[in-house]
């Protein structure tokens, strides 16, 4: 480039450059612009879907906690057909799941379980429900299926409450040494805060090996 | 050819810059470019500080509610104490991890929703009605502006929501209630027998060695704690009532303003005839009872007495005999129904039959007074009143926001905010951590005198709601630091702390000496003979009942292993300050589940219920902490 330029030069220069790069620049502006509204009105778009999920579940707890079943199960349904992809779907699988079972419909509560092990993407809410449908198959008297459910690598902080189920479960199948190492180990890795431990120790002397001194 | 791929990326490179430039601002606005103040971090979670001011606010908050709930009693050495300032510091991380990901996973707090939490807040309202002023005082008094309150109440929101959603749609199989009540139910036939310090005690001799070591060793046990005296301003609605008199014509408008609001009650007087007939009766009886009371009804109403009635046929002896009358009957004496009755009748009209759980009632109405205006003079009393109060309230919330910031932009004085307001200063009685009289009384108030900024004398204290009604504030007058009692003070104590102490060892030796016999084989009679022990009668025990022995015998008892048949399991229990005691156990009998009662098996699924959703939760938690990186910077603390 020439050192020493003059004052018509520039201009010229400037113009030029702006002649070759008019189109690139309002081109970069325009898809600027449209990213970001664009942008805007998508996670406006999701806020608004969360938000209304919320509702259904304010809606769906309410109704359960003053009795009104029927309104509670609506608002559950209106969760899984509509908000699948928030989080309250899960919980609305879970409390229809209960509803269920207390209805007495074992079958329908396995089905909105296993939706949640399926579909959430809530790793704790998946675990509360492999372990609520182990549950419910050692009702049924499958204890198999249920033990199959808890053999999994990860149990993730939900190990404690696996580990009970598997201590249950052996024992039915009269595998008490086995059963109090699964107790054992569930009083070990209870979560923080939790008050579950007298349970679990009783279930663990019961298993006790006899010092027969 | 350089040139050409260097004119195409020009271009190409100048339009991504713009659009870069563009979503930049986009996202980020304008608060990132003024961050950047030194502050200090007690804690880091995955990157995210928490503030040295944030801890302390949570900090200062917990004490205050643990000396709330706990009305006072909890020692001011807990709530200093490493562990809790430690536990207070969980309680944030745990808080912001599940905020964080409450907001990740999608959870929202709609507007409306956030109305609604605010306005069914009892502290925002005023006659059970949500108050803006209340709400502004309250967010100011707490130093919150309404943007962070409400941030906040969002984001409990979700995360409660979080939490309900696991408690409510836990459930129990029957099977695990079986087997809950197999083990609750559960009793176990056992001997056992305790050895007292006491046996030991008239031959324990003590060194005067001894006993200085143990004063010099426990100094802090041996302390007269730490007082303080206060002097304080209080802003009350009582207060500011007492002092205000209405005049006469204002006590007038008022009452013409609110006539209907001073009245005397609608009264009743009513009579009764009773047929009794238990509520667990057969149907036969109770249908002669209701037909009994039909024909009385049809017989009052065809003109006969019914007081005469009363007298010959009810079977409520007590007003039998006054012709049935009940005299006046004001609301909420009488069961429901009675009641129903009652208010729904005419003067002088007879009712059907009414059915309680004493039988059927036939009722007369006898005499209805109808709710009446007072007049002025009956009124005049409760108009003064009432005007106080109201008064007194207007002034509060007028004067409460003058108050706090008196007392906080003038730290140096109490004298400013109590010229200003016509407030007298008090002074407080001695009082050390755990409270003592008068205002110290008050769990906060003494919290807020032992904050740092108001022991070293420098500064007022922050104002203290001592209830909706009363605000306090205070500085320190008089620190008397905690002194060492002298030793002939405490020499008793010591002691007989020491011989205790000693006579337990010695208790706990000769146990242990028993056990080791026992477990060789000999029988527990001959081994407690020799010994100069007596042993208890063999019983059946269960976990629940008390049955006269030691808790943590019976506990012991309950975690010893199943014996194999025929054969009896020893356990020694430390029993601290009460000895040392051996339980022999001698056979397990599990509960029979189908012969709980209902009440306990509904407790028990009840019991697992709550613990197993409130479980998921923390697990749910727990989850989220395991996979954090959690820093504390301990010296912080």
């Amino acid at each position: 480039m020439e050192p020493y330029v003059t004052e018509d030069e520039d201009v010229r220069k400037l113009k030029e450059w702006w002649q070759e790069n008019r189109g690139s620049l309002i081109f970069g502006i325009v898809l600027g612009v449209t990213v970001v509204v664009g942008y805007n009105l998508w996670t406006g778009h999701i806020e608004q879907r969360a938000n209304q999920a919320s509702e259904f579940f304010d809606q769906m707890s309410q109704a359960y906690e003053e009795g009104r079943i029927d309104a509670a199960r609506d608002a559950g349904n209106q969760l899984l057909e509509g908000y699948a992809a928030t989080p309250y779907a899960a919980k609305a699988g879970l409390l229809l799941a209960r509803l269920q079972f207390a209805a007495g419909d074992l079958g329908a509560a396995q089905t909105h379980l296993q939706w949640v092990i399926d579909n959430s993407k809530d790793t704790a809410a998946r675990h509360s429900a492999r372990l609520r449908l182990a549950r419910l198959l050692s009702q049924q008297g499958d204890a198999e299926a249920a033990l199959g459910l808890t053999q999994i690598d990860d149990m993730g902080a939900f190990t404690s409450q696996y580990q009970e189920l598997r201590g249950d479960l052996l024992l039915t199948k009269g595998e008490t040494a086995a059963a109090h190492e699964a107790y054992r180990h569930a009083i070990e890795t209870l979560p923080a805060g939790s008050r579950y431990a007298s349970i679990l120790q009783m279930k663990l002397d019961d298993t006790g090996e006899a010092k027969s001194e | 050819m350089f040139t050409a791929i260097r004119d195409k990326a020009q271009k190409w490179l100048v339009w991504a810059i713009v659009g870069l430039i563009c979503v930049t601002f986009a996202l980020w606005g304008v608060q990132s470019y003024f961050q950047g103040l030194t502050k200090i971090v007690v804690a880091e979670v995955d990157g995210e500080d928490i503030s040295d001011q944030e801890y302390r606010a949570a900090l200062e908050e917990q004490r205050a509610l643990v000396q709330q709930l706990s009305g006072g009693k909890v020692p001011a050495d807990y709530v200093n104490s490493e562990a809790f300032r430690r536990q207070v510091l969980e309680t944030i991380i745990d808080r912001v991890l599940l905020i964080r990901n409450v907001s990740d996973q999608g959870h929202r707090t709609s507007d409306k929703q956030l109305t609604d939490l605010i306005q069914s807040r009892s502290e925002f309202q005023r006659d059970g009605r949500f108050d803006a002023t209340r709400y502004d005082l309250a967010l100011r008094n707490a130093r919150l502006s309404p943007l962070e309150f409400e941030a906040r109440l969002r984001q409990q929101n979700a995360v409660d929501q979080v939490q309900r959603g696991y408690l409510e749609s836990a459930f129990v199989t029957n099977r695990e209630v079986e087997r809950a009540l197999v083990l609750q139910m559960q009793e176990r036939e056992m001997a056992y027998l305790q050895i007292k310090p006491e046996k030991f005690l008239p031959e324990i001799v003590l060194s005067e060695s001894a006993i200085e070591e143990h004063y010099r060793t426990n100094d802090a046990r041996f302390r007269v704690p730490e007082k303080l005296r206060v002097e304080y301003i209080q802003l009350s609605i009582v207060d500011l009532a007492r002092k205000i008199e209405p005049t006469e014509d204002e006590l007038r408008t008022r009452y013409e303003n609110n006539v209907d609001q001073y009245t005397l009650p609608e009264q009743r007087h009513a009579s009764h005839i009773l047929i009794t007939a238990a509520q667990d009766a057969d149907a036969a009886v109770r249908e002669t009872a209701l037909e009994k009371a039909k024909t009385l009804a049809a017989q009052a109403r065809a003109g006969a007495d019914f007081a005469a009635l009363a007298k010959e046929h009810s079977g409520d002896i007590g007003s039998a005999a006054q012709g049935g009358d009940l005299g006046l009957i004001a609301r909420g004496v009488m069961v429901p129904p009675f009641e129903d009755a009652v208010f729904s009748l005419a003067e002088g009209v007879v009712s059907d039959p009414v059915e309680t759980q004493f039988g059927f009632h036939v009722i007369k109405l006898t005499k209805l007074v109808p709710q009446k205006q007072k007049s002025f003079e009956q009124a005049r009393e409760q108009l003064a009143a009432d005007l106080k109060q109201e008064r007194g309230e207007e002034l509060f919330f007028d004067q409460a926001e003058k108050f706090g910031n008196l007392v906080y932009e003038q730290p140096n004085s109490l004298q400013p905010a109590a010229e200003e307001l016509g407030l007298e200063i008090k002074q407080s009685d001695w009082f050390s951590r755990d409270g003592g009289p008068g205002i110290a009384a008050t769990p906060s108030v003494v919290t807020a005198a032992f904050a740092e900024q108001v022991l070293s004398g420098e500064e007022n204290s922050e104002v203290i709601e001592v209830d909706a009604g009363s605000y306090v504030a205070l500085r320190l007058l008089e620190r008397k630091p905690s002194e060492l009692r002298p030793l002939a003070e405490v020499r008793e104590q010591i002691e007989q702390e020491l011989k205790v102490d000693a006579a337990r060892k010695q208790a706990v030796e000769l146990g242990e000496k028993m056990l080791a016999s026992l477990r060789s084989g000999e029988a527990l009679s001959t081994v407690a003979a020799r010994h100069g022990v007596s042993v208890s009668a063999t019983q059946k025990v269960s976990r629940q009942a008390a049955q006269g022995i030691d808790a943590r015998i019976v506990d012991a008892l309950f975690r010893a292993a199943r014996p194999a048949a025929g054969a009896t399991v020893y356990t020694g229990i430390d029993l601290a300050a009460d000895g040392f005691a051996i339980a022999a156990l001698s056979a397990v009998v599990d509960g029979d589940p189908a012969k709980a009662e209902t009440s306990l098996v509904q407790q028990t699924r009840n019991t697992l219920l709550s613990r197993r959703g409130y479980d998921d939760f923390l697990s749910y938690r727990q989850g989220l902490r395991d996979s954090a990186e959690i820093v504390i910077h301990e010296d912080q603390l």
